[in-house]
C-alpha cells in the first residue's frame, strides 16, 4: 500500500490565512507531482483561519486539469476543514469539474446571446 | 478650480453624483482644485471608498486638493472614519465604534487587508454577529478583495471604508478599486466590445471568468450572492456604467448617467442575522472529491 504524505497548508504558505491565488499555485505545484507519482496526499488544514475560493480554485480545483476525479478522490484527502470550509470546497470541487468538463462551453454560449456591440458608452 | 459635490447616499444616485464628478476631474493637471460640499447635506460613510480614489487621481495629476464649506454633520461623517485627516481637520473620535476607517492598500498587500479586517472583531468595530455570520462576510471581503488583485490592474490600489448603523442592524463596507472596471477586462476576454452591463452580467455567472491559466474561477460573485440572499442584506457592484443591486432575492441591472472608474462593490449585511450558514452534518460524511 502506498504511504500517505502528509502536507500542512500553513506551512507551505506560512500564513494562517489561505487567501490568495499565489498561495494556491504554491500548494497546487506542490502536490501536484506527488499526485502524479500515485502518492496519496493528506492535505491539512490545520492552523487555517480563513480560506477563500480562489485559493481553493487554484490549489484543489486546478487539480482536475490534470487527474480524473477518480484519481484525486482516491490519492487526495483533506483534514481541518470545518463544516463551511469544507462546504465552500465542495462547491469548488464541483464548479472544477464542470469548468474542466468543457472550459469554453460556457463563454462561447454567452458569446453567442449577445449579438450587439458598443464602441462606448457615453 | 472649484468642483461641487452634494449628497451622496447608498443608493444609485450617490454613485452617479461620484461618476459625475469623475468625470469633471479627468482633464485637470497641475493646479489648485477645491472640492466644494456646501450643498451636501449627508454623505453616507463607507462611500468615502468611492471618493478616496477620484480625489487621489487629481493629486497624481498634480492637482493640490482641499475640501472647502463642508456642512458639519458631514465634516463629522467623514472625520471619524478619518478620510478627512489628511486635509487639515481635526480628527474625530469613533466613540460608538461605528466606523470601519477609510484605508488604501496597495494592490499587493493582503496581509494589510486582513490585518485591517482582524482590527475590526465584532464588538471593536464590527456589531456583534454570529460566529458564522461574521466568517461567512469576512470570507466575502477577502474574496472581493482577491478579486481587486486579479482582475483590476489598479494603479491607486484598493480603497475600503465602512460604516454600521445600529438602528437598522446593518453594517456597509464598501470595496473599490479604481482600476480598468469589469468591461475592459471581459472586452479584452471575449475579444469584442460589449457594454458594461453585458459585462458584469457575464461576469457574474458562475461559469465564467477571465483568468486565462486554465485555472477554473468565477464563484466570488456567485458566493457572494448567495451569502446575502440568506443574510437579507444587499450587494451593489458599480463599474463604469454599469449598477447592479441584488437584494431580497432580486437583481437588477441599470445603466448609470456617467463612467466611475473601476468597480466598487458595497456590501450590506443584516447584522442580526443568526442563520446558520452550513448544511447539515451529512456533508462531513463524504468524501469532498
Amino acid at each position: 500500500m502506498t504511504a500517505t504524505v502528509k502536507i500542512s497548508i500553513s506551512d507551505i504558505i506560512g500564513n494562517k490565512d489561505a487567501v490568495s491565488t499565489e498561495d494556491g499555485q504554491k500548494v497546487f505545484e506542490l502536490i501536484s507531482p506527488l499526485l502524479r507519482e500515485g502518492t496519496r496526499v493528506e492535505l491539512s488544514f490545520d492552523q487555517i483561519d480563513w480560506i477563500i475560493s480562489a485559493f481553493l480554485n487554484v490549489a484543489i480545483g486546478q487539480l482536475y486539469g490534470e487527474f480524473s476525479d477518480e484519481d484525486v478522490s482516491e490519492r487526495l484527502d483533506v483534514t481541518g476543514l470545518d463544516q463551511m470550509d469544507r462546504e465552500l470546497l465542495e462547491k469548488v470541487v464541483d464548479n472544477a469539474k464542470a469548468y474542466f468538463a468543457n472550459p469554453d462551453r460556457f463563454n462561447h454560449a454567452w458569446k453567442q446571446e449577445t449579438g450587439e456591440d458598443f464602441d462606448d458608452e457615453e | 478650480m472649484r468642483l461641487y459635490l452634494g449628497d451622496v447616499r447608498n443608493d444609485i444616485k450617490g454613485y452617479q453624483s461620484l461618476a459625475e464628478f469623475a468625470d469633471t476631474t479627468k482633464s485637470l493637471a497641475n493646479g489648485t482644485v477645491q472640492i466644494d460640499l456646501g450643498s451636501c447635506t449627508f454623505f453616507y460613510a463607507n462611500m468615502a471608498a468611492v471618493l478616496g480614489p477620484i480625489v487621489d487621481g487629481l493629486w497624481v495629476t498634480g492637482n493640490e486638493v482641499r475640501f472647502i464649506n463642508v456642512n458639519a454633520k458631514v465634516q463629522r461623517i467623514l472625520s471619524k472614519n478619518k478620510f478627512l485627516d489628511s486635509y487639515g481637520f481635526p480628527p474625530e473620535e469613533d466613540l460608538n465604534h461605528t466606523t470601519l476607517k477609510y484605508k488604501n492598500f496597495i494592490l499587493k498587500d493582503n496581509m494589510g487587508f486582513q490585518a485591517y479586517l482582524r482590527s475590526y472583531l465584532p464588538g471593536k468595530g464590527l456589531p456583534r454577529m454570529t460566529p458564522l455570520l461574521y466568517k461567512a462576510f469576512l470570507r466575502n471581503l477577502l474574496e472581493i478583495f482577491q478579486n481587486c488583485q486579479s482582475h483590476s490592474q489598479s494603479q491607486y490600489g484598493v480603497y475600503v471604508c465602512g460604516q454600521f448603523f445600529p438602528k437598522k442592524n446593518t453594517l456597509d463596507l464598501t470595496i473599490a478599486d479604481a482600476g480598468v472596471g469589469i468591461r475592459t477586462n471581459v472586452r479584452q476576454f471575449l475579444g469584442r466590445k460589449i457594454s458594461s452591463i453585458d459585462a458584469m452580467k457575464w461576469a457574474m455567472d458562475a461559469s465564467n471568468s477571465t483568468r486565462k491559466n486554465g485555472q477554473p474561477g468565477g464563484l466570488g460573485l456567485k458566493l457572494l450572492r448567495q451569502f446575502i440572499a440568506k443574510n437579507g442584506g444587499k450587494i451593489q457592484i458599480v463599474s463604469r456604467y454599469g449598477y447592479y443591486e441584488f437584494s431580497g432575492g432580486n437583481e437588477k441591472f441599470q445603466k448609470m448617467a456617467g463612467d466611475l472608474p473601476g468597480t466598487t462593490v458595497n456590501v450590506e449585511i443584516n447584522t442580526a442575522d443568526e442563520t446558520s450558514y452550513c448544511l447539515t452534518s451529512e456533508l462531513t460524511q463524504k468524501n469532498v472529491f
